[in-house]
């Protein structure tokens, strides 16, 4: 088997240790930039949801604006915003590089994302049934807390699920820029040396980990929908 | 007592639309209110105004001497809890079960979570559904989630329930169920029924007094048995005229008078009986004394708040000055009459 495995990719063994450390990083990345953004990306994709017009708190200004900052912050590609954000993130967190370096610019890319989900989750659920709240005699915050974000909950998770798996994307592409985690083990190793069975190898690793992350958020979805 | 006073409401935007217009309607206690028209009419709109989900341009919502459009947002939510409502489409919350959806009003109600879970329970047993409680609401019929919409409804025992074209989305087995409900309501709670509907069937199965609405305006309003048997607004005669097939018959008698039967001399007239002379047997009286020939070619017969309101459409035959001598009875009789052709 060892002998099976050394033939078909050496370079990876002899690499293993980076290797361990990069799925360690990437899940890391992954992990605190995800519920970060997790939480802002909730709170703007509600506020989207309750400011535009006809809702329950509607203000147009504050809808056109958080609306406009995040298509402009959606349409910059990473490289770029990573790029854009280094005096930033190094006086935020004190360095540009390796994972902490990465998590400030990750989270800014994934915020407008996220609440963009969040905010179509939240425009599927019926108006009427909103009405239906305020007839009962329920308060706006009462109305988010138990008919927005309840009713809500399947699409949120489904567009979790996609945005974890852009997340992951993400932090590949951040390695290339000095992130760390399995994208900066595929660059410095698989392409950066030639030795393509680590790049397959990263890629099979990033496969399982997306599949694993949609049928986990599929199951959750279906179980939640009623 | 609900009040409207002058209710106006305007939508201002690209296309400005006044859907209600000085409206003034006054509905006593217990009452069963029907407010008809079709559709785009106003009346949806004229609903919400009475529970402030939409909020009058002008005008006063006065209900038991409170008016709910100088009151602020926290004082408004808590009058609504003494407002039920319930809508064409149900409005139940997906995620929560039946028992759930029930509780939903009654969090910050002041009862302990005992009192609530049998407040749920009775409830549901009210309209007959205690048995579902676990289910959720794509697990029921129509006419399930509108009992469920009901007993939401009614969580913190409202003085008034509205009704927003509650029936229009179900097959009319089902409405005469939900509409039988709510009579019952009516009479065990005492509480007071706004209906809105485009459904004349409804109004006369169930309503004591109506609106007419038609362009944002209140056309006519009085109790359901002047109404129908007295309408005055063409509109009103409209809607009157399709549920009792009158319509049809009017294409007829506009087409070919043979087709009926309908000679030279004959009248055509329609009769109308109220109240005490739906009894009488008028037409062979007729027939007897002024020795014509009377032929119906429509009836038709309603019960309205428990009075009978007849309508007979008939041939009259016969000796013209006898005829009418005949006419003459039969308006001294307290029949109303409309001659609809004297061929």
């Amino acid at each position: 088997m060892s002998e099976f495995l050394a033939k078909i990719m050496p370079n990876v063994l002899k690499t293993q240790t980076v290797l361990w450390n990069g799925i360690l990083e990437t899940l890391q990345m992954v992990g605190i930039s995800g519920l970060i953004s997790a939480g802002f990306g909730i709170v703007f994709g509600v506020i989207l949801v309750v400011t535009q017009k006809d809702s329950i708190l509607e203000c147009n200004i504050v809808y056109q604006v958080l609306d406009k900052l995040i298509n402009v912050f959606r349409s910059i590609p990473f490289v770029i915003l990573v790029a854009m954000l280094l005096p930033v993130t190094r006086a935020l967190v004190g360095t540009s590089i390796g994972t902490k370096g990465a998590i400030f610019p990750l989270v800014v890319a994934t915020v407008p994302f996220f609440s963009r989900q969040i905010h179509s989750a939240l425009c599927e659920i019926d108006p009427g049934v909103v009405e239906a709240a305020q007839s009962m005699g329920s308060s706006p915050l009462e109305i988010i807390l138990r008919v927005y974000l309840r009713e809500g909950l399947p699409g949120m998770i489904r567009g979790a699920t996609i945005t974890l798996i852009n997340l992951i994307t993400l932090t590949a592409i951040a390695g290339c820029v000095g992130a760390g985690g399995l994208g900066s083990y595929a660059i410095m190793y698989g392409f950066n040396r030639s030795q393509t069975d680590v790049t397959y190898v990263t890629v099979i690793i990033i496969l399982a980990l997306v599949t694993i992350i949609q049928s986990l958020g599929s199951r959750i979805t279906e179980k939640l929908s009623h | 007592m609900i009040e409207l006073k002058h209710v106006s409401k305007r939508f201002t935007g690209a296309n400005e639309v006044e859907a209600v217009r000085d409206a003034n309607i006054t509905i006593a206690d217990g009452e069963i209110f029907g407010i008809i028209g079709f559709s785009g009419a106003g009346k949806s709109t004229l609903v919400r105004c009475i529970n402030l989900l939409e909020r009058p341009t002008s005008g006063q919502v006065i209900i038991n001497g409170q008016d709910l459009t100088s009151l602020k947002e926290k004082q408004l939510r808590l009058a609504r809890r003494k407002i039920g409502m319930i809508f064409q489409h149900f409005n139940l919350m997906k995620s929560r079960t039946v028992f759930s959806n029930v509780a939903y009003p009654l969090r910050g109600s002041g009862l302990s979570s005992q009192a609530r879970k049998e407040k749920v329970t009775r409830l549901l047993q009210l309209v007959g559904l205690e048995e579902k409680a676990t289910a959720y609401p794509s697990q029921l019929s129509g006419g399930q989630k509108q009992r469920v919409a009901i007993a939401r409804a009614l969580a913190n025992d409202p003085g008034v329930l509205l009704c927003d074209e509650a029936t229009s989305a179900l097959d009319p087995q089902t409405t005469q169920d939900i509409l039988r409900l709510l009579r019952q309501l009516n009479q065990d709670l005492g509480i007071t029924i706004v209906l809105i509907t485009h459904e004349m069937a409804v109004v006369k199965e169930i309503c004591s007094r109506v609106a007419v609405m038609e362009k944002g305006v209140v056309v006519e309003q009085g109790d359901i048995y002047s109404l129908f048997s007295n309408p005055q607004h063409p509109v009103t005669q409209n809607f009157i005229s399709t549920t009792e097939n009158m319509d049809k018959l009017d294409d007829m008698l506009a087409g070919d008078p043979a087709s009926l039967g309908i000679r030279q001399g004959d009248i055509v007239a329609k009769l109308e009986f109220t109240g005490e002379s739906a009894g009488e047997a008028l037409v062979s009286q007729l027939s007897r004394e002024y020795s014509i020939d009377i032929s119906i070619i429509f009836g038709n017969v309603e019960m309205l708040a428990g009075k009978p309101l007849g309508k007979l459409v008939v041939i009259l035959r016969g000796d013209a000055q006898m005829l009418q001598s005949a006419l003459n009875c039969i308006r001294e009789n307290n029949v109303r009459l409309e001659v609809l052709r004297n061929v």
